[in-house]
């Protein structure tokens, strides 16, 4: 028979501990809960990010410059400054640039490091319609999606990219090679997976009206590039879906979340200022 | 009395349970929560960076939280299980932490590159084709939070 005191002293709390947990969600409701939501990445995790986005970021920079227009440069990065409080990433600082580039594209590298081309700029009609590219590729960094891809880490999390930069053996300098080239051809030539383009459009869609743009000129920009012939819309539809499949996706994405006919800044006069 | 004793022990080890299993936290700077799971509703009010949320309900992209005695949803792409952190960063000579007992200074980058007689991209990626000149007159180009109020002030 068990003691008396067992029972004050061990076996009640537990009785009472397991009726208690009747009192939170069920594990089930934990773990669609866990899919909803990105986890909290470590420090190590976040500068192994950084580390390699830098290393893409500045490869790419070896191929391309940016537009030489301060106001342009300092109005894009402002306009991104300002959708990054609405992304739910903000242990990193995001950092915007128009390339001089004819082609129809944007890159969104590790760590927050996002370029725009000049030829897609120039098919803008409005800040609203640049808002929703800047959050496509703003989504991308915060989904994470090229890290997951690769499978970038940080010291606690077996992969160690960011070992390379503390004194960097000759075979993690082959590594991050590697793995640079890989993430460069993903954004210019393979593309992401097709689930992880539709799901950055959709959460630019939520960006976008969480900062106050409409969220319509997403898809009218979208439209347009579909509509404009040549080699730069060869070249964009090589790293993403099908525009028809695209534009199909947001619509069922604003039908379902409440984002149609929402009379939201399109800001017109204010990006032909910058962008003449 | 000793009862009563066994029943407090059973609280105490009960709440930080129920209070992990409801809370969540908001990581944007800020974040509208609406009376629906749609844009088309009415906004309840305004949530700030590192608000703890009480999570009443999930769906794909929309929470039902309560703030004091508000409750209202949330973009679930705004909230995360964790308090957010600062912000992170790998650029200058600031230290960085690492998880663990790991913690590496950028100037140990230098140094390391110094010894083998590299620049730091050099260092990084052993070629010649990376621009870190035009990088890091990316990186500088940091806006300020007063900037982002004034540019946001025509757009709401």
């Amino acid at each position: 028979m068990l003691n008396p005191k067992f029972w004050r002293l061990v076996a009640l709390p537990l009785i009472l501990l397991t009726s208690c947990s009747t009192v939170s969600p069920d594990s089930d409701f934990r773990a669609r809960l866990s899919d909803l939501y990105q986890p909290v990445d470590s420090a190590a995790d976040v500068s192994a990010e950084i580390r390699f986005g830098r290393t893409v970021a500045a490869r790419y920079l070896g191929g391309v410059d940016g537009v030489d227009n301060n106001l342009m440069q300092r109005y894009v990065s402002t306009l991104g400054a300002y959708l990054v409080q609405y992304s739910g990433r903000s242990d990193i600082d995001f950092h915007f640039m128009v390339v001089d580039a004819p082609t129809i594209n944007a890159y969104a590298m590790p760590g927050g490091y996002i370029f725009l081309t000049s030829g897609a700029l120039a098919l803008m009609q409005n800040e609203a319609e640049l808002a929703g590219v800047l959050a496509h590729e703003i989504a991308h960094v915060s989904e994470k999606h090229i890290v997951k891809a690769l499978n970038i880490r940080g010291l606690s999390s077996g992969a160690t990219l960011s070992q390379l930069a503390s004194g960097a053996s000759d075979a993690f300098r082959v590594a991050l090679d590697q793995a640079t080239d890989l993430a460069l051809n993903i954004l210019q030539e393979d593309g992401l997976q097709r689930e992880d383009e539709f799901s950055a459009d959709e959460i630019a869609l939520f960006i976008m009206v969480q900062a106050g743009y409409a969220p319509d000129a997403y898809s009218d920009y979208l439209l347009r590039v579909s509509q404009t012939l040549g080699v730069a819309l060869a070249q964009v539809s090589q790293t993403h879906p099908s525009f028809v499949e695209r534009l199909d996706n947001l619509a069922s994405v604003k039908n379902a979340n409440g984002l149609n006919g929402l009379n939201y800044a399109l800001l017109a006069d204010r990006f032909k200022v910058f962008n003449p | 009395m000793k009862v009563s004793k066994s029943v407090l022990i059973a609280l105490c080890l009960c709440m930080p349970l129920v209070s992990w299993a409801s809370s969540v936290y908001v990581h944007s700077t800020k974040a509208r929560l609406m009376a629906e799971p749609n844009f088309g509703a009415t906004t309840v009010l305004t949530l700030a960076k590192g608000d703890q949320l009480e999570l009443l309900e999930a769906q794909k992209r929309w929470a039902k939280v309560r703030l004091n005695d508000q409750e209202g949803w949330i973009s679930t792409l705004l909230i995360k299980e964790q308090p957010p952190t600062d912000v992170i960063s790998v650029i200058g000579s600031d230290a960085i932490s690492l998880e663990g007992e790991a913690r590496l200074r950028a100037s140990d980058v230098a140094t390391a590159g110094a010894t083998r007689g590299l620049t730091e991209g050099e260092a990084l990626t052993g070629d010649e084709v990376s621009d870190y000149d035009e990088l890091l007159e990316l990186e500088q180009q940091q806006v300020s939070d007063e900037e982002v109020q004034v540019f946001s002030e025509s757009i709401q």
